[in-house]
Formats: C-alpha cells, structure tokens, sequence
C-alpha cells in the first residue's frame, strides 16, 4: 500500500512539474538588435561601451506574457568604447582573460504593470552578487523589448577602479540595456 | 517514509524553481570563452619581442597563455605609467630648455652650456618615453574604428617625434652655418607644441 502511494506521489510530482514547465516558452536573443552598454566616470573625462554580442533566454508564460526566468551572458572583451586602449585596459583590470563574461540569473521576477521587478545573481569577475533592478517590458507584435538600467560599485567585485595620469576613476559602472526577444 | 516524502519536494522544488541557474549554464555552454591572446595588427618593436614568435617567449614565464597573458597586461600597465609620469618631466625639460634657448636668442651667451647641458637631459627623457610604448607589450585589441583620442596621440607622436630629431640635427649644423638657428627653433616648437597637445588630448 506505501509502494503505491509513493509511486503515485511520484507520477504525480513530474507530472505537476512538467505541465509547469510546459507552459512556460524559451526564448533566445535576437543578437542583432540588442546590446548593453556601460558608462564610467574619470575627473577628466567620462566614456561609453558597447557590446552588440548579448546572450539571453528568457522563460515566458505565454498566457499572460509574463517573464518567469531570465538569464544573460556578456563578454567583456565585446565592449567596444571607440578606444582600443581603453578596452585592453578593462579586460586587465577585470582579469577577463580568467574570467570572461559577464553573467546574471534571476532568482525572482515580479511583474508590476508594464515594469518588472528582477532579482538576480551578478557574475562578475568570478564575484557573485544579488542585484535588484527594475526593468520595463514592451510586447511588441513578434517581439518582446526590455530595457533598464542599474549601477555597480567595482570594490563590490573585487575590482580595483582604473587610473589616468595617476586618478582613479570613480569605483561606478552604470549600465543600461536594450534587448529583444 | 519521511524522508522519501522530503525528497520529493525537495526534488519538486528544486526542478521548478532553478531554471535561471539552468538557462545560464545553457548559455555559458554555447558562449565560447576564447578571447584571441594578441591583437590581429600591432607595432613590428612589439612584435619582435610580444609576437606569437616574439624573443619574449621564448621565456617560460612568457609562453603565449592566457595566464601569462594577464600577467603581460599588468606589465604593460606599469610601463605606460611610467610613460605618462616621465612625460610630464620631458614636457618640464621643454618648458625650461624653451625659457633658456629663448634668452640664447636674446644674446645671453653664459648659457650656452646650461642649453646644451638641459638639451642632453630633455633628448634622454624624451627618447626613453617614446621607447616604452614601442616595447610595452601588445594591447588586447587592433584599433578601433575612426578616430579616438589615442589616434590623435599618435598622430601627434609622429610629429613631435620628427620634429625633435630636425631639433636635434639642426643644432650640431647651427655651429656651422648660423642662419639656421631660427629653423632650429621653429623646429624645436614645433616638437613643444605637438608634444603638450599629444598629452592634453589624452584628457578627452
């Protein structure tokens, strides 16, 4: 009589689990559309880069298009600032020949209006940080549009703030992104 | 019996709750980690000792990996610090090697030798910074796209470079034909002027 009743709390856990799953879509990047960009501040000047190479997934409710997961890849050494010094600095300062990319998971999505909450795990320079952000979702005929932004402190991941002649930058990286499904 | 029970949630929730965790190891699988360890054009000066083949690796603590590589950055970094620092003294020398050949031109002759003296100081501190980019090694990436501040440094690098060693010629023949003082002034404002604006332009 156990036996049965175990194998049927069994069946019926996968298959709970699988009608979760399945109702729920993947949904990759259109790389060509997206991009996420960072900004950083020096007393003598302040720069922008861009990388156009954004890896994502996202996990879609389809019946009420809500993000349920998402998860982003970034390498560094994609961020293009105009300046290839200036780039060949940061992948030094933030040792991107170890440790390469860029990454965030959510641990949870909370959907407000047309605004989502996201917390999230920030992979950075091998320092794993929990992040909160806002984000606002756009449903667009074939397409879903996410755009936000949020800032970080360098001394959070262990990464020591750049210097010119002799200044350090300012220890912020702020980053905005634009990304499509 | 509990503990089976326990399990299974455990399971249950572990399986419906660590998808993100699950669509980020999918998305580090298919991201490749290669970074390519050396730009695809840089200066030949580097090459001879960074290229893939360069004197450098033939030194186990510079073998071309990724680790060493790092460790190359650093290096770099360091040097061109230096080249920034002994900058600002080379542009001081200028400034007083410029007060003083000025007041040369005026006819105060008794500092002659004080011109000459600062003269070899300013071409020691001036070639020693130009060498050091040119052996640093290699930055990550070729140049980028149109023009940056760093284009400009080098476009004016080429000039106060030249107009430095007319400079230098043009004071030896100045001994034997006089009339060529004023080219070798202009020449050595010239290598001044570009010099303090390769350095401005770095600001930007």
């Amino acid at each position: 009589m156990k036996n049965y009743f175990l194998i049927i709390l069994f069946i019926s856990s996968i298959s709970i689990s699988y009608a979760q799953q399945s109702k729920f879509e993947k949904i990759y990047v259109n790389k060509k559309k997206s991009s996420i960009s960072y900004s950083m501040k020096h007393p003598l000047h302040t720069w922008n880069a861009i990388s156009n190479e954004v890896s994502s997934i996202i996990l879609l409710d389809r019946e009420k298009m809500d993000i349920k997961e998402l998860a982003v890849v970034v390498k560094i050494a994609s961020f293009d600032s105009k300046n290839s010094n200036r780039d060949s600095n940061m992948i030094e300062v933030t040792e991107a020949l170890k440790f390469p990319n860029v990454s965030l998971s959510s641990t949870a999505i909370s959907q407000r209006n047309d605004k989502l909450i996201v917390k999230g795990i920030l992979k950075f320079h091998g320092v794993s940080k929990e992040i909160i952000f806002e984000v606002e979702k756009e449903i667009l005929k074939n397409e879903i549009k996410i755009t936000g932004d949020f800032s970080i402190l360098m001394t959070d991941f262990e990464i020591k703030p750049p210097t010119l002649l002799g200044i350090a930058t300012n220890e912020n990286i702020d980053l905005s992104f634009t990304v499509f499904y | 019996m509990r503990i089976i029970i326990i399990s299974f949630f455990l399971i249950f929730l572990f399986s419906s709750q660590n998808n993100a965790q699950d669509l980020l190891n999918e998305l580090e699988s298919i991201e490749s980690n290669k970074i390519p360890l050396l730009p695809g054009k840089f200066l030949i000066t580097q090459k001879i000792f960074w290229g893939k083949k360069g004197l450098m690796r033939s030194f186990n603590k510079f073998k071309l990996t990724p680790e060493n590589r790092q460790k190359e950055l650093k290096v770099r970094k360091s040097m061109l610090k230096v080249h920034q620092y002994l900058g600002f003294v080379t542009l001081g020398g200028m400034l007083a090697q410029g007060i003083i050949g000025s007041q040369l031109y005026t006819g105060n002759m008794s500092l002659r030798n004080a011109h000459e003296n600062m003269g070899k100081v300013v071409n020691i501190s001036y070639f020693s910074t130009a060498a050091i980019p040119l052996f640093s090694p290699p930055k990550m990436f070729k140049e980028r796209k149109g023009l940056s501040n760093i284009k400009v440094h080098k476009i004016l690098a080429v000039i106060h470079f030249s107009s430095m060693v007319a400079t230098n010629i043009l004071s030896h023949k100045i001994d034997t034909n006089y009339n060529l003082k004023r080219y070798h002034r202009a020449a050595a404002y010239t290598a001044f002027g570009s010099y303090a604006a390769s350095m401005i332009v770095i600001k930007f």
